[in-house]
């Protein structure tokens, strides 16, 4: 009997494959922002620049005369460099995939390839066993069929690359010439337009989902370049749209204004330049921050940006992960002294606390730090009489909150956490406006509010009512205590910046203090190792800080580990004696939330 | 005095401290920038030692001179911490055994099963590898934190957050 | 007599006008900036070439801005010029036409 044995061919070497998907997207968002530019200059050109101030007849006709090509001329830029910037985000994109697929092909040419060498090893001498020759016969079979996928795959992989190139090339050939642009674009109507004149005019979100949901995908990347702002801080479009808008708007910001003079500067554009700044570190500063359990850079995502709200305390929002499709979502509101400038020790609490969730088994998780509501800072602070402004930014912050739940159709496990002034502000969205969020942390809490008597009130069930409260934090002491408001004392008597807005806290009289027994909600141990002996302003801004009690704990909230969170004796108020804090005499610990 | 009233009494003693800085000498530029120039030198020390080690290039690699409020008296005060990183892609098995002893002079010690951590009189390193993903390897190094008021130093343009730097 | 300029109006649109070569400029060193490192190098060259042309069709439109706000400016100011042998005020008005960035 004659066995005939076919040695599998080697497998054809992978090509060398340096492109680099993501460094592609950002000259495509460079491409998007620097279109954005040119839509503005079209829309001026169309509107504002006819207002000419001349009134002599011919001059002023010479002058509309001239300013008719500009502004169609600027239009058309704007849409070719659109279109070209898109086609390079979405070559990006296929660079990304791409690579994944040339990682796989690498991995299997080099398995096959030892196959190979195997196989031929074992050919010679060829072995005299008639078994051991069938066995042969069939390895090799199998090793051929399998190089011969591989080799498929290739030739797949390189068709990919070639059309996806070509698609790219044909896109930035189209739009070379100022006079292919007037060509194929002058006069185009802009898709941007009839989307925008669809959107829903009230702001529920889910009507604004629907709207961007029913958009085709050239309607929706008119919009983000064209309509940056309004994509951008709408409620009920998703974070990933909103973000291609911010990134448009701030980085438009940063290279406008940064390549202005700085002598040359309105106090507006200064303030606009100053907020973008800000906003740049805490991006730059997510960016550069990994994740403890992959090693990869996170990927910073712009969920608000209006540089010029709250009378230019701006406001900003910015997530660590993907509020899209995250399972445990957190949303992190600040208190005290808190406007835009403020993004930068923002945005690394939001690190923290990531990484912190990551650590204790979070698979999925994005926390967001979200400046969004006028907080008391600077001269604000001093007309902090009431708490008025914890009233209306939790009006702002359920909004928020109601526009995360619409933008996703999924069920996904959703936390607010307030520090300081930010948890009256959490405690006024719960108890005013009910929105969707299945956990409450309120954090150094000055009060919950006037109208939450207990955590009952906040309309999720006390048990999902959390609190950390450093028993030596002095803001966590100036929410009301049973039957005294520790306002009589405070009020008038504490001056200076953040001493100043926290006497006010504490002469507002911001509700009932959280963490006392009678208000029913669930207090965690959040002490520090390096805590102060008497109560101090530096323990109320120790909450988000690596390896602490309260960081781990939030960790296990954010991830919905109920049964991690390691729980703190509440404080309780006898009516012959000041309140008892039962977390004073206890010995802080430092547990591990970073893995180092 | 009550509890409360020395919760009035411990702001306005905070108030006082905040507000008795004084101006930003050249001493404190001189300080930001030793210890940058410290931080990059032992950086690259280590980078060198861990090429070898791991047998790959550093990959990523950024510093950052950005400040955190860590203060509770007044966000005008702010840490602020030279730090550079950056990462290897290595087939080394035990990566943090093996720069644990090419590293012995810097007093290695485990701080957790994937962490190690090194000092070098004030500063500190630490290399770290990552459950999920495999063959990687963290570096990072930073000097001890410097409080200074922000507000006095913000246009010094020795700031950077994430920019790349150089470690050959 | 009525003067033939509005100044407050043309001092505006100017200054927009300047603000607005101003973005052009942005736009022109931000397309500058457009690395082509991510791209395979049969892709790149052409990217290189696209950003040079877009530079330049930025910074061109950035002149014609320029230009516009100058070309205003100056239109007004003759026209001051003129209205100012019959009329003081239009000589009272001239200096508030100038170029601020």
């Amino acid at each position: 009997m004659t066995i005939t044995i076919s040695l599998p061919p080697k497998p054809s070497e992978t090509p060398e494959f340096t492109a680099d998907g993501q460094k592609v997207r950002e000259a495509g968002t460079t491409l998007r922002t620097s279109s954005s530019i040119f839509d503005d200059h079209g829309s001026f050109a169309g509107g504002k620049a006819k207002e000419s101030g001349l009134l002599d007849g011919r001059s002023a006709a010479a002058y509309a005369q001239a300013l008719s090509p500009v502004g169609k001329h600027a239009d058309a830029c704007s849409l070719a460099l659109r279109a070209a910037a898109n086609a390079v985000l979405g070559h990006g994109d296929e660079l990304v995939d791409l690579r994944k697929r040339h990682q796989q092909l690498e991995g299997d040419r080099e398995h096959l390839a030892r196959q190979v060498d195997a196989l031929i090893a074992r050919a010679n001498p060829l072995p005299t066993d008639e078994a051991e020759l069938q066995i042969l016969k069939s390895d090799c079979e199998r090793c051929s069929s399998q190089v011969e996928a591989y080799e498929s795959d290739l030739v797949s992989w390189t068709e990919d690359l070639e059309a996806s190139e070509e698609k790219v090339a044909a896109a930035l050939r189209d739009a070379m010439t100022e006079q292919q642009v007037d060509q194929k674009y002058g006069g185009v109507a802009d898709p941007a337009d009839a989307a925008r004149d669809s959107m829903p005019s009230g702001n529920d979100p889910k009507s604004v989902k629907a709207w961007w949901d029913g958009l085709t995908e050239e309607q929706r990347a008119a919009m983000t370049a064209a309509y940056p702002e309004i994509v951008g801080n709408t409620d009920g479009i998703p974070a990933a749209a909103r973000s291609d808008a911010n990134t448009i708007s701030l980085d438009r910001d940063l290279a406008e204004l940064g390549a202005m003079p700085e002598d040359q500067r309105t106090d507006d554009e200064r303030t606009r330049y100053d907020n973008a700044r800000a906003a740049e570190e805490a991006r730059r500063r997510i960016s550069k921050s990994i994740d403890p359990i992959t090693g990869e850079n996170y990927v910073p995502q712009i969920y608000a940006y209006d540089p010029m709200a709250f009378d230019g305390d701006g406001a900003v929002a910015m997530a660590v992960g993907d509020l899209d499709t995250a399972d445990n979502v957190s949303v992190n509101v600040p208190g005290l002294t808190t406007d835009m400038e403020a993004a930068g020790d923002n945005a690394q609490n939001a690190i923290n606390l990531q990484q912190a969730a990551a650590f204790e088994g979070g698979t999925s998780t994005a926390t967001m730090f979200w400046i969004g509501y006028d907080a008391p800072s600077g001269a604000d602070s001093v007309g902090v009489a009431a708490e008025g402004m914890a009233t209306a930014g939790g009006e702002r912050l359920a909004d928020t909150l109601d526009g995360l739940n619409a933008m996703r159709s999924d069920d996904f496990h959703l936390t607010a956490i307030g520090h300081s002034y930010g948890s009256t502000t959490v405690s006024h969205a719960m108890t005013d406006h009910h929105p969707g969020a299945d956990d409450v942390v309120l954090l150094g809490s000055p009060g919950a509010g006037d109208d939450a008597d207990s955590a009952d009130d906040l309309g999720i069930g006390s048990g999902h009512v959390f609190v950390g409260t450093n028993s030596e934090d002095l803001v966590g002491r100036l929410g009301q205590t049973g039957w005294v408001s520790p306002a009589a004392i405070g009020a008038g008597v504490l001056t200076g910046p953040l001493g100043g807005a926290a006497a006010q806290m504490a002469g507002a009289g911001l509700g009932h203090n959280p963490a006392e027994d009678d208000f029913g909600a669930v207090r965690f141990q959040a002490e520090s190792t390096s805590r102060g002996s008497i109560p101090n302003i530096d323990d109320h801004v120790k909450y988000y800080d690596h390896d602490t009690e309260s960081l781990a704990n939030m960790a296990h909230i954010v991830n919905g580990q109920y049964d991690e969170v390691v729980r703190a004796g509440q404080v309780h108020d006898p009516w012959y004696r000041d309140p008892v804090d039962p977390e004073t005499d206890r010995t802080p610990t430092s547990p591990n939330t970073d893995g180092r | 005095m009550t509890a409360r009233a020395s919760v009035a009494m411990a702001a306005a003693l905070m108030i006082l401290v905040a507000g008795g800085c004084g101006a930003v000498n050249d001493e404190t530029y001189a300080k930001l920038e030793r210890q940058r120039d410290d931080v990059l030198g032992w950086a690259r020390d280590l980078s060198s030692v861990a090429e070898a080690t791991l047998a790959a290039s550093p990959e990523d690699a950024t510093q950052s001179y950005d400040g955190v409020a860590r203060s509770g008296a007044s966000d005008r005060f702010k840490s602020y911490k030279y730090d550079i990183q950056a990462r290897f892609i290595t087939e080394q098995q035990d990566p943090l055994a093996a720069l644990s002893d090419d590293l012995a002079s810097y007093d290695p010690t485990l701080t957790t099963s994937n962490a190690l951590r090194l000092s070098h009189g004030e500063l500190t390193a630490f290399f770290q590898t990552y459950p999920k993903g495999p063959g990687r390897v963290g570096m990072f190094v930073e000097g001890p934190a410097i409080e200074i008021d922000h507000d006095q130093i913000r246009d010094w343009d020795g700031f950077v957050v994430g920019e790349p730097v150089d470690l050959q | 007599m009525t003067l033939h300029v509005e100044p407050g109006k043309v001092q505006s649109t100017a200054a927009a006008w300047d603000t607005e070569n101003l973005h052009l400029t942005a736009a022109a060193k931000q397309l500058h900036g457009v690395g082509t490192g991510g791209f395979t190098p049969t892709v790149a060259s052409l990217v290189g070439q696209f950003v040079e042309a877009w530079e330049a069709i930025a910074t061109e439109s950035a002149r014609v801005s320029e230009s516009q706000a100058d070309g205003l400016r100056r239109t007004a100011i003759d026209i001051l010029r003129t209205d100012a042998t019959t009329d003081i005020n239009a000589s009272l008005v001239l200096s508030s036409i100038k170029e601020l960035r």
